[in-house]
């Protein structure tokens, strides 16, 4: 996803009428093409087999562990390793030739021609291990009808579909993607709605409705609960295995995942707050 | 097995005579330890004849008699070789289901001063003109290639010889040899100095056993062994037991002896299984017993210092069609697997009919470090048909012949003899535009007048520089060809082949030297391609520079001669480029494949002068950093001196499309075009691997590769910061390796700089996910 300091620019140059978005006008931008932030080839753990995994950059909440900082932002970024830099004099301000890589550009336009042809490169692997393509960000709900073309682009090519999302979108979201995925991989943060609150920066309420909607629609799922030590471990991790229970998700689709602090360098890096708690040893899940 | 084998030392050093393995054992502590030192220092009897350097000094007057006596250099050899069997020192230890002999260290085996070096000299100054001696050194020093007389990739037909026994090989010589001829004469003295040795064995065993009492784990062991050695001296093998002593003794008596390599250990579990089978039936063994063996069979080659790892070939597909992976296959894994030696190393066949189990347990295996490669059978199958004209059977029961190679099993005394650089036909193409431009006032200086093409260095077109380039390649690799042709013609006059001649009766029949061009099929020689993919990548610098962003050739040449001085930036550009080969770049596949042809059509189905046929090959050994330092800077950021792209694997750090577009890149070249091997090495990380969903993704990148007719892959897995702290505490590694091209290495037996580069690899592993 290299870009040169001139595609830079110019991506940036069409971004900057773009102010910060918030939730309320997210349903306006979400007809919007997202900017991808990376191509994961060879992904296993985004669903079944051997998978591409696409990175749109934007996103609705703003999870204080949220390991891919990058991803929150719709617009271009650019970020500076100051482990990395040497603090040239002549600074090339290019990722291309930054001479110890310290300089990374956030934020790529691709068409859904191009993104369909980048995953069909791999398709003899998905064939092989039962792998596909899995969509993640950020929030690729965030972008929902462009989301939806471009899972259609991908069943027209014969190519098996994960959709990895917060479920923070309205409901069309939901029915617009339902005929498109085949497995969706959806977060359950934390069922305590002032927990969801305090560390994601908005409610679950959309969140439990678009689940259910998921269960009523018989849809593949896989949930994932992310386990952060002192934010939503011990009781709500009960809690939230439970209310999946009272909603028909049985407990093998759901996966707790454990909790790591590895992103501080790229908060650091994009000049963000670095938000994340600490990583404590023999807790999370 | 640690506390057994303290048991078993103490009562050793108190029952046998030990004065001779101080100081060495006194730091011995365990079987495992001693297996691991065997040879790695000498441990037999002194008492029972020669050290290495002893055998040393008794070949130097062999020679010398030879030479005085006027007889044959084959019948010299041969007494050079009983010399070693019968007057080395040797031992057998209850500690050790096998023997041990004084000739242990193969980095300076007495035979080779005798003919790789001191009577290759004096054949090569007769018999080879000095024209090619002048043209190969030439090559050699410059680096445009690498070439050598190889006497490697050899491997008896062991299903043969294993039903004949040494008893059965020299009844087989004696309805040969025609009486008076020097060529039977040199082997009845091998043969004979072959049963003597063993014979030799089993009376030091019988010598052991004598002070140790019955009952004990070693002498057990010790009776087991003799009888065994005695069984040798006058049947073929019986049991599982006996044909792993039959090919230890086979194997140290070609390498050790008589300085021919013996390049496999069969194809271990269908060897052994119908005599473990049988044993298991008469109560003749344990199962415990078998791996106790098993385990000591691969720890000989453990502590060998072949660097290139012993391959032993594992598993493929009965007439039948079924898979050969069985019982006795689960048993030869979970041995090596408790072992966790660098070497020996599997080469498994693997097809669609490879059971789940074993597809598991192997990946996992290569997934923790062990030295395991995958061969596909049938794309491996179908190259090697198309070369060798064989039928379907013979291409079913091909055997390992080296680090990726296979080859028909009564077929195998090949040869690997030259590596063509890829980089040095660029290297001197900018050179010469770089010098013609500096130089363009200079008419008639020294320097134009030694450019093989002075003129114009006009290429209008990207097309007429990579013409011109092919035209190079092309040239240097017919050169190669031709250098390698003349060398091999004198292979039996330097090291003739005792042990191989004996297995082979062709050789005996025809009275052709077994491992020169004595073998029915194949004595096939194979040249070796080195910096493909930096080759590739360089050429689309080229590109890139001169002609979409109209650089002068000139310039691009003198920026080459400064080794990228002063335009460090422009340097990494080119490095960090995406048209890299492994990428799946489309045109750097196309120029790959290009290149490939160039290559192989110098080179395939061509007559060798042993008979056989030259092979374009895609592997290149240590090549790719000998030759590296020879060469000068490149277009696509490698500086003068760097090592270069290993294999057909991308240059270091440019592959950032990961793994499945690696092996898209390989599977894009059509690769029957490098019938000598076409082995892809791949670098994963653990996260990538871990886990159930991590078999299946490896698994499916071997399937697809072989699906699109790749040979070999292999696989190294390890993530940096695993490597930096293996570098901070070797003490906590003493049994990490990586795989350094068809071989393992264990990882503290690297230097830091070594080490430091294999770092660096590892965090190029991160750039494609």
């Amino acid at each position: 996803m290299k870009m040169t300091r001139k595609e830079f620019i110019a991506v940036s140059a069409a971004y900057a009428a773009c102010g910060p978005l918030t939730v309320a006008s997210a349903a306006g931008r979400a007809a919007k093409t997202p900017l991808m932030l990376d191509t994961k080839r060879m992904a296993i753990h985004d669903g079944p087999g051997i998978r591409t995994t696409f990175f749109v950059k934007g996103c609705p909440l703003k999870c204080i562990w949220c390991h891919n900082p990058e991803s929150i932002d719709v617009k271009p970024q650019t970020a500076r390793f100051r482990h990395l830099c040497r603090n040239c004099a002549k600074c090339t301000m290019d990722e291309a030739t930054c001479p110890t890589r310290a300089l990374k550009f956030y934020g790529k336009p691709m068409t859904i021609d191009e993104i369909v042809a980048k995953a069909l490169e791999d398709k003899a692997f998905y064939d092989e291990s039962g792998g596909g393509v899995t969509l993640s960000g950020g929030e690729p709900l965030f972008f929902w009808e462009w989301a939806a073309e471009l899972f259609a682009a991908f069943k027209k090519a014969g190519l098996h579909t994960c959709l990895d999302t917060s479920l923070y979108a309205p409901p069309a979201a939901i029915d617009a993607l339902l005929p498109v995925t085949d497995l969706w991989l959806p977060d359950y943060k934390a069922d305590d709605d002032a927990l969801h609150v305090k560390y994601t920066g908005v409610s679950n309420g959309a969140i439990k409705k678009n689940l259910e909607r998921l269960v009523a629609a018989k849809a593949k799922l896989e949930v994932r609960c992310l386990v952060v030590p002192g934010c939503t471990d011990g009781d709500d991790i009960v809690a939230r295995h439970r209310y999946l229970d009272s909603i028909g998700i049985p407990e093998s689709s759901i996966v707790n995942l454990e909790y790591y602090d590895y992103a501080r360098s790229k908060y650091l890096a994009l000049g963000m707050k670095d938000t994340m708690p600490p990583k404590r040893e023999n807790e999370g899940g | 097995m640690g506390t057994e084998g303290q048991t078993d030392l103490r009562r050793q050093r108190n029952y046998l005579d030990m004065t001779w393995w101080d100081p060495y054992v006194a730091d011995i502590a365990d079987v495992d330890t001693y297996l691991r030192r065997k040879f790695r220092q000498d441990v037999t009897d002194r008492t029972t004849g020669l050290s290495q350097e002893g055998v040393a000094k008794r070949l130097s007057e062999i020679v010398a008699a030879g030479k005085a006596s006027g007889e044959p250099w084959r019948v010299t050899k041969a007494r050079c070789f009983a010399a070693e069997a019968l007057e080395q020192a040797i031992d057998v230890s209850p500690l050790d289901w096998f023997p041990a002999i004084a000739i242990w260290d193969r980095l300076s085996l007495p035979i080779w001063k005798v003919t790789k070096r001191d009577r290759a000299a004096e054949v090569n100054a007769r018999m080879l003109s000095a024209e090619v001696v002048g043209e190969w050194q030439a090559g050699n020093r410059d680096g445009t290639w690498n070439i050598w007389q190889d006497f490697d990739h050899s491997v008896p037909d062991w299903r043969v010889i294993l039903s004949l026994g040494f008893p059965g090989m020299k009844a087989r010589l004696e309805r040969h040899a025609v009486a008076g001829d020097p060529f039977y004469e040199g082997l009845r003295i091998a043969m004979d100095a072959m049963l003597g040795g063993i014979e030799r064995f089993a009376a030091q065993g019988r010598k052991r056993l004598g002070r140790i009492p019955r009952g004990d784990a070693g002498a057990q062991r010790l009776e087991k062994e003799v009888a065994c050695l005695e069984r040798l001296k006058s049947d073929p093998p019986q049991t599982a037991y006996d044909v792993m002593m039959f090919v230890w003794l086979y194997f140290f008596f070609s390498e050790h002896l008589d300085g021919i390599q013996c390049r496999s250990l069969t194809e271990i579990d269908v060897t052994l299984t119908p005599y473990y089978d049988a044993d298991r039936a008469a109560g003749r063994t344990t199962e415990a017993e078998f791996r106790e063996q098993l385990r000591h069979f691969f720890c000989q080659w453990g502590s060998v210092a072949n660097y290139w790892n012993q391959p032993v070939g594992l598993g493929g597909t009965r007439k039948d069609g079924a898979s050969e992976y069985n019982h006795v296959s689960r048993i030869v894994l979970d041995v090596m697997d408790d072992c966790a030696l660098a070497t020996p190393k599997f080469l498994a066949k693997v097809a669609p009919n490879t059971p789940g189990w074993a597809w598991d347990k192997m990946l996992d295996m290569a997934r923790r470090h062990r030295s395991i490669a995958f061969i596909g059978e049938e794309p491996t199958a179908r190259a090697l048909k198309k070369w060798s004209g064989a039928s379907d059977d013979d291409c079913r029961t091909m055997v390992v012949k080296g680090c990726y190679e296979f080859a028909l099993r009564d077929a195998v005394n090949d040869t690997a003899v030259g590596h063509v650089n890829f980089l040095k036909p660029i290297e001197t193409m900018l050179e010469e535009v770089g010098v013609q431009s500096s130089s363009s006032r200079m008419e008639n200086s020294a320097l134009q007048l030694q450019l093989k093409t002075p003129t114009k260095f006009q290429f209008e077109t990207f097309s007429s520089f990579k013409t011109e380039y092919l035209r190079r390649l092309a040239d240097v690799t017919d050169r190669c060809r031709k250098v390698a042709f003349e060398l091999e013609k004198v292979l039996p006059e330097v090291n003739p082949a005792n042990c191989m001649t004996l297995a082979t009766e062709h050789s005996l029949k025809v009275r052709c030297d077994g491992f020169a061009n004595g073998c029915p099929r194949g004595n096939d020689t194979a040249i070796l391609a080195v910096g493909l993919g930096t080759a590739v990548d360089s050429l689309l610098a080229v590109k890139e520079l001169v002609y979409e962003e109209n650089m002068p050739l000139p310039e691009l040449g003198k920026i080459m001669a400064a080794n990228w001085e002063g335009h460090e930036a422009l340097r990494r550009r080119m490095l960090r480029s995406k048209r890299k080969w492994g990428n799946n770049d489309a045109a750097a596949n196309a120029l790959g494949a290009e290149l490939i042809d160039c290559f192989a059509a110098q080179l395939n189905g061509k007559p060798n002068s042993r008979g056989g046929v030259f092979l374009a090959s895609g592997h290149c050994a240590r090549q790719y950093i000998v030759l590296g330092e020879k060469t000068g800077a490149t277009p696509d950021g490698r500086r003068r001196g760097e090592e270069m792209s290993k294999n057909l694997s991308p240059t270091m750090g440019v592959d950032t499309e990961g793994a499945t577009a690696l092996v898209a890149t390989l599977a894009a070249s059509d690769v029957t075009k490098l019938p000598g091997d076409y082995p892809l090495d791949m670098m994963l990380h653990p996260s990538v691997c871990a886990g159930d969903k991590g078999l299946v993704a490896m698994r499916s990148l071997v399937e697809i590769f072989h699906r699109n007719g790749g040979s070999v892959i292999q696989f190294t897995v390890f993530s940096a910061e695993e490597l930096r702290d293996a570098q901070a505490h070797p003490e906590r590694y003493e049994s990490l390796q990586v795989r350094v091209c068809g071989w393992n290495v264990r990882w503290n037996d690297l230097c830091k700089a070594e080490q430091d580069a294999y770092i660096r690899r590892a965090e190029n592993v991160m750039k494609g996910y």
